[in-house]
């Protein structure tokens, strides 16, 4: 086999007022023809960059050093900007992450598909559109022709990003990159992404390099994993060998922290700290500071990467084959097990909870109804955690606006702390806002970035108490060790603190009132793996402490396998299956259960994954009977005609008439 | 869209009326009244005085006045100069080209010249252009009109002679008005001697009168681009093979022209105003050094007038340019 892609020793320096910051430092790699290679590492590993780098795409500051780097045996770095431009697009091709915002806003998908072909091929006129279409087909978008007049935003995620990989496979690239392709998709359409990245890759015989900070993707896809860490590559090895003979303490430590890999119950694996930065990159190995076989050596002298049993392993001390993993350093301080809680006492009780929307459709046009939600039930016990799963649009933001009182619900009722919470009297609705508190997805945007973080954690207690100035300032102290800030740290703004820290002064805040339940809205999702287990291990300690309820929103199930007690799984605002952890991770009965863990990487073993076709029907409009009935496999001619109604079956609630059928198979 | 539109159009509504109010009252807060203007220093016998104020009917209680002046407005009526008798509409009319012909002068100068300038100092940020770009459009937003007039005309009158300081055109020239635009007239007449005084004249009170809105524009554009630049989809036009020139001529520029339209649209309200100033400084024969003329008169239907239709014609243009947003904008053209 040849090399297609040959990347020798490529360093890539930003200039800072500090001195120049190299994002990648020192890395080489090659990709085969025809072959799928995986980057993994956390955020700020330079996985990225490296792949910038190869399309010519670093902004200018940003300086690219390589010894070689060649493309089909051909030198880039010979090459004039003018035959630089012939290649990316045309032979080398990328998508990127978030689709919605990778599109220009301004100009048809067809007019972003054509200029490609038009650029690469000098295609023009009918037969220029014919490719278009054939593409857009190819990539399984439906009614192409129209498709082609479609502007980014009146399409969904995935089908924009269908978008973009046809017009990244528009010329028959040979090496096609993709970065976090699937990222910004609901689990469902990350599915189908995969799968049609890898078909196109085996129809057109072109390499994939498929970058990705989540394991489980990259091991279901890749042949060849690359793990980088602050710029260079830590390990490099056969896919087949990742999860059982990984050699470096970092993959080790990665693969440990996925909620997927454990039990399920108790604590994840943590690496403590966070990648460095451009201030405290240490003197030896990068990841010595947050490693647990770290010695001297280590802290001394950084590592080369060396040939070892057919893979290569940038450490001292690589872990072999039999060495036992490393001692996730902080999972033994805590029993697992569960205090019993003041038995029984329901936190949150919603029956029937509804929100229609009415939206204008036009001047003249009458008003439709939108269910953003539409007859939800649930029971939520004292220092229990309820998960609500679902893709976007299922209703589960509607839902958590309606429990922390931010909206009101069109039907329904709703008690939370044994009080309406609904049309609460004045007295009342104060109560109600200090028992519940939001944890929302995104640190970064929650946070106000000219407060400090002592103010922004003493907030609540300001407006709802009438504690003095130095009360709340020894409140907050308290409460920023508990959630594991340090508290001299009370002074600074939140753009000093990384994802994983601003998450916890986002928490320290949601339980500065002493909340009775907490709605955490996707709280983890925007963080990397190692960060993401030690927000959910101090989400489950605090709830061990102050004996705390959470509303737990997530589209990931293998946090929600982690974190739930009770799931609620919720498609186009109805509840469609509802019970315990267990039963329902043990025996899924509703068919968008299934697909939902079917798609999920890393839930199922290493069996064919199953995509679920179509994406969410709009809510405007949608299905008669069943509103899954247009994606499930098991679809009956009832199912199209009747809506099924929620049923206890097998010690769950279900809401499916092929339920019986499906527990029995 | 349609929703939009109407809405818009239903504000225009109190808008206007703010407008005659503010128009009203305004030019009568002016101290002294037009008659006595007129006497000047000769002075008016008290009892004549008396009996003209009553002859134009501002002896009135001024909301009896203003529902006069209203009713008058609503039937296309603006009433007659009280210095030349005229009706005020027919004056304006004859003006107007004039100043027409001075603000598109100006819009084109400042828009052709801000985009460019704003383009190229965003792309090539932080270089010895764009430090120049923005620190003379910072002394240009800054610099009085009437001020930079005057240093144009001291320039020009007296050290060098390249452009004529004063008039539309110049005197020996007489253009048979057809459409009333001297320009076009002079083409028109296929008088092309008369055609290049009216180009030349033009110059000076173009830049004059284009300066703030250019600075204006080269630096929101500048600002604009600079943000688009960086978006993720200008990375995609890159990684598509793109050139530069249509990654940032047609990708980011498409973008970034959202902002600017509006900050463009919000200009020629500005430049009504910077027409006073410049058309009195260079003598332009438009409707804003009328009005200023008008105000030493106390001419007060002149005034109104002049002012409300002014006030109208930037309303349409502020229409207009919300409008544009949904060219520009597809996400707007497509929103309920």
């Amino acid at each position: 086999m040849t090399s297609l892609l040959e990347i020798d020793r490529l360093s890539v320096t930003f200039p800072t007022a500090r001195g120049g910051f190299r994002a990648v430092d020192d890395v080489s790699l090659r990709v085969d023809e025809g072959e799928v290679l995986g980057i993994v590492g956390e955020s700020g590993s330079g996985k990225s960059v490296t792949m910038l780098a190869l399309m010519g795409l670093i902004p200018s500051p940003g300086e690219v050093r390589a010894q070689r780097i060649a493309f089909a045996g051909q030198d880039l770095a010979r090459l004039s900007p003018r035959q630089r431009r012939r290649l990316t697009g045309k032979d080398v091709a990328m998508i990127f992450q978030d689709p919605a915002t990778s599109l220009n806003p301004s100009f048809t998908v067809g007019f972003q598909l054509a200029e490609v072909l038009h650029a690469h091929e000098k295609l023009s006129g009918k037969a220029l559109r014919h490719r278009a279409i054939a593409l857009l087909e190819q990539v399984g978008i439906p009614a192409p022709e129209t498709r082609l007049r479609a502007f980014p935003h009146q399409l969904s995620g995935g089908m924009n990003q269908r978008v973009m990989i046809a017009m990244a496979i528009a010329c028959n690239p040979r090496l096609l990159i993709a970065d976090e392709p699937t990222t910004a998709l609901d689990v469902t359409i990350q599915a189908q992404i995969l799968d049609l990245l890898l078909t196109l890759r085996r129809e057109r015989g072109m390499a994939l390099v498929l970058i990705s900070h989540n394991m489980s993707v990259v091991a279901e896809t890749a042949q060849r994993v690359v793990v980088m860490y602050a710029g260079q590559v830590m390990e490099q090895r056969e896919t087949a060998s990742l999860f059982t003979a990984q050699q470096h303490p970092y993959t080790a430590a990665l693969l440990a922290a996925l909620p997927e890999r454990s039990a399920g119950e108790g604590r994840l694996a943590t690496i403590p700290g966070v990648v460095p930065g451009q201030s405290d990159r240490p003197r030896g190995c990068l990841f010595s500071p947050r490693c647990s076989h770290a010695d001297d050596l280590c802290r001394a002298q950084q590592p080369d990467l060396r040939e070892l049993h057919g893979s290569r392993v940038r450490c001292h001390y690589p872990l072999g084959v039999a060495a036992p993993r490393p001692e996730p350093a902080s999972a033994v301080a805590h029993p697992a097990d569960r205090a019993p809680s003041a038995a029984g006492e329901a936190v949150a009780v919603a029956d029937g909870l509804a929100r229609h929307y009415r939206v204008r459709q036009g001047l003249f046009a009458p008003p439709a109804v939108l269910k953003a939600l539409d007859g939800v039930s649930f029971t939520l016990q004292a220092a229990r955690t309820l998960a609500v799963v679902g893709e976007s649009g299922c209703g589960k933001s509607t839902l958590a606006r309606l429990v922390t009182l931010i909206d009101k619900p069109t039907a329904g009722t709703l008690r939370i702390a044994g009080q309406d919470a609904i049309a609460p009297s004045p007295p009342v609705r104060r109560q109600l806002r200090r028992a519940v508190h939001t944890v929302f997805q995104n640190p970064y945007g929650s946070l106000n970035p000219r407060k400090t973080i002592g103010a922004i954690i003493e907030e609540p207690l300001a407006v709802n108490t009438g504690l003095g100035r130095v009360q709340r300032r020894d409140a907050v102290r308290e409460m920023m060790a508990k959630v594991g800030l340090r508290p001299e740290h009370y002074d600074r703004y939140p753009h000093m603190f990384s994802g994983g820290q601003r998450q916890r002064i986002a928490i320290a805040r949601s339980l500065m009132l002493r909340p009775k339940l907490v709605v955490a809205d996707e709280p983890v999702s925007a963080l990397d793996v190692s960060i993401q287990a030690q927000v959910l291990n101090l989400l489950k300690d605090l709830q061990q402490e102050f004996g705390l309820s959470y509303l737990f929103i997530s589209h990931d199930l293998a946090v929600v396998r982690h974190i739930a007690d009770e799931i609620l799984v919720m498609y186009l605002g109805r509840g469609v299956e509802q019970g315990t952890k267990e039963r329902i991770f043990a025996q899924p009965l509703h068919p968008y259960t299934r697909a939902l863990l079917a798609a999920t990487p890393g839930m199922t073993g290493n069996g064919p994954r199953r995509a679920l076709t179509g994406e969410l029907p709009s809510p405007l409009n949608p299905p008669k009977g069943c509103a899954f009935s247009t994606r499930c496999p098991h679809v009956a001619e009832r199912c199209r005609i009747e809506p099924p109604a929620p049923r206890s079956i097998a010690g769950r609630l279900v809401a499916c008439h092929e339920a019986e059928r499906l527990a029995d198979a | 869209m349609l929703r939009f539109l109407v809405g818009r159009a239903v504000l225009l509504v109190p808008t206007f009326v703010g407008l005659t109010l503010l128009t009203f009252v305004l030019v009568r807060l002016i101290p002294g009244d037009p008659i006595e203007t007129m006497a000047g220093e000769r002075g008016i016998d008290p009892a004549r005085h008396a009996e003209l104020l009553h002859q134009y009917g501002f002896d009135k209680p001024l909301l009896v006045q203003y529902g006069i002046y209203i009713g008058r407005v609503l039937h296309g009526d603006l009433g007659l100069s009280i210095v030349t008798q005229k009706p005020v509409l027919h004056e304006f009319m004859a003006l107007f080209p004039a100043t027409v012909e001075l603000s598109v002068a100006a819009v084109i100068f400042a828009v052709v010249l801000g985009l460019t300038a704003g383009i190229i100092a965003a792309v090539w940020r932080n270089s010895i252009f764009d430090h120049g770009v923005m620190t003379l459009s910072l002394t240009g937003y800054s610099m009085p009109i009437f001020w930079w007039g005057l240093l144009l005309i001291l320039l020009f009158a007296n050290v060098v002679n390249w452009a004529p300081v004063s008039g539309q055109v110049a005197i020996q020239y007489y253009v048979e008005p057809v459409t009333g635009f001297l320009m076009i007239d002079s083409l028109l007449a296929n008088d092309t001697a008369a055609f290049r005084s009216t180009l030349a004249h033009l110059v000076l009170p173009m830049i004059v009168l284009g300066t703030q809105p250019l600075a204006i524009i080269a630096r929101m554009t500048r600002s604009a681009m600079l943000e688009v630049l960086g978006e993720d989809y200008i990375r995609t036009a890159r990684a598509k093979g793109m050139s530069p020139l249509r990654v940032v001529g047609l990708h980011a520029l498409r973008n970034a022209l959202i902002p600017v339209v509006t900050v463009i649209g919000l200009q020629i309200g500005v430049l009504f105003t910077g027409a006073m100033l410049t058309e009195t400084i260079f003598s332009w024969p438009g409707v804003g050094k009328w009005l200023v003329e008008a105000i030493g008169r106390r001419d007060y239907p002149v005034l109104q007038g002049g002012v409300l239709i002014l006030g109208s014609i930037v309303m349409a243009v502020n229409l207009a340019v919300d409008l544009t947003y949904g060219l520009v904008n597809p996400r707007i053209r497509h929103a309920r």
